[in-house]
């Protein structure tokens, strides 16, 4: 937990510092991207509670999660169609379902 | 032991990258897109924006009449004291009238078009907007009939006025309206009546296809002059 804290505050400021810019436009694609690190990092602390971790579950499950994002993001924008929704909807239920169930876990520890 | 630092290692990564994102994301939404504001706040902004330049608008147009009484009160003083400047002016004066640049009354008549009144059953796709030829006609029908000044909803039509649809809008001097459009014209109120009342006329094919039109004749019409500025570019006065 608060290894994932100092993560996000290095992340915030590196990120502050480098040159990267994206214009408005890529907004959805951006939503989605924070939504799959966050539907990952939250998925890792829970398996970690569970004893389960394993890296290359997690970070395949990170690249592919975002990938298929991303994709459902391109092609619902081609078509004109909001189908970057359904990526928003399950990573937006996972979380919720891993943060509960970290939360069984650490207030059973206490 | 490890294993376990190796797991907390990616997952200070994937935080890494989160925080990147978010702040990424966060720079590009505080800096050029939307000036840093999300898409609501904007749209109320906008509106305060439009609301302020309205206003801007109303208080130059103000300062236009202001100056131009100042000039008028300057010309009469100059022609006062000489006979040729006096010729001079009140020939201004009759050229201003033609053109259009002076507030005029009269009797006339005033029209009221609108749109048909929405009821539930009946398509609301007849939209004069959209059939601005009608109105040209009218204001061509009205001018043969000897209309002296017409003017819709204040927008006064002069040699140069344009008639025509653009986006959700009829543009009249560049000015874009909205409906009902009320047509005041100053001319000889029967014959002007009888031009546009007349069977098969245009306000019976108007009302044919369901528009609400008034007709409405006055002893005392009152039409603004018109305001902006004309600018010749490319037709210079021939010599002979």
């Amino acid at each position: 937990m608060i290894i994932a804290i100092i993560g996000i505050v290095l992340g915030i400021i590196v990120g502050y510092f480098i040159p990267i810019t994206s214009s408005g436009v890529y907004s959805i694609y951006f939503s989605v991207a924070i939504l799959a690190a966050i539907d990952t990092l939250f998925g890792g602390i829970r398996a970690n509670l569970e004893e389960r971790f394993d890296s290359v579950i997690f970070i395949s499950g990170f690249f592919g999660n975002s990938f298929i994002a991303f994709a459902l993001a391109y092609l619902g924008d081609q078509l004109g169609v909001p189908l970057y929704y359904a990526a928003v909807f399950a990573f937006g239920t996972r979380l919720f379902n891993n943060f509960s169930i970290i939360r069984r876990h650490v207030l059973k520890r206490i | 032991m490890k294993k376990k630092n190796k797991n907390y290692l990616l997952i200070g990564i994937i935080s890494m990258i989160l925080g990147i994102i978010i702040s990424v994301q966060f720079r590009v939404v505080q800096g050029n897109f939307l000036e840093g504001s999300n898409p609501f706040t904007r749209l109320q902004e906008l509106s305060n924006a439009y609301t302020t330049v309205l206003t801007e608008r109303d208080v130059l147009l103000s300062e236009i009449d202001e100056y131009q009484t100042k000039l008028s009160e300057i010309e009469s003083d100059a022609s006062r004291d000489n006979i040729l400047v006096k010729n001079i002016s009140s020939q201004l004066e009759e050229y201003k009238l033609l053109g259009g640049f002076l507030d005029v009354q009269g009797e006339g008549i005033q029209i009221i078009l609108d749109n048909p009144v929405n009821d539930i059953g009946k398509s609301s796709d007849v939209n004069i907007i959209y059939e601005y030829d009608l109105i040209n006609i009218l204001v061509n029908e009205l001018n043969a009939a000897g209309a002296e000044a017409i003017s819709i909803n204040e927008e006064r039509i002069i040699s140069i006025s344009e008639i025509r649809t653009a986006g959700n809008a009829v543009v009249i001097n560049k000015v874009p309206q909205y409906p009902p459009f009320i047509i005041k014209v100053i001319g000889s109120k029967n014959t002007l009546e009888g031009a546009v009342n007349q069977r098969f006329g245009i306000v019976s094919t108007l009302r044919e296809m369901g528009y609400f039109v008034e007709v409405k004749k006055s002893d005392q019409i009152e039409i603004l002059k018109y305001n902006g500025i004309i600018e010749f570019n490319y037709a210079k006065t021939l010599k002979n």
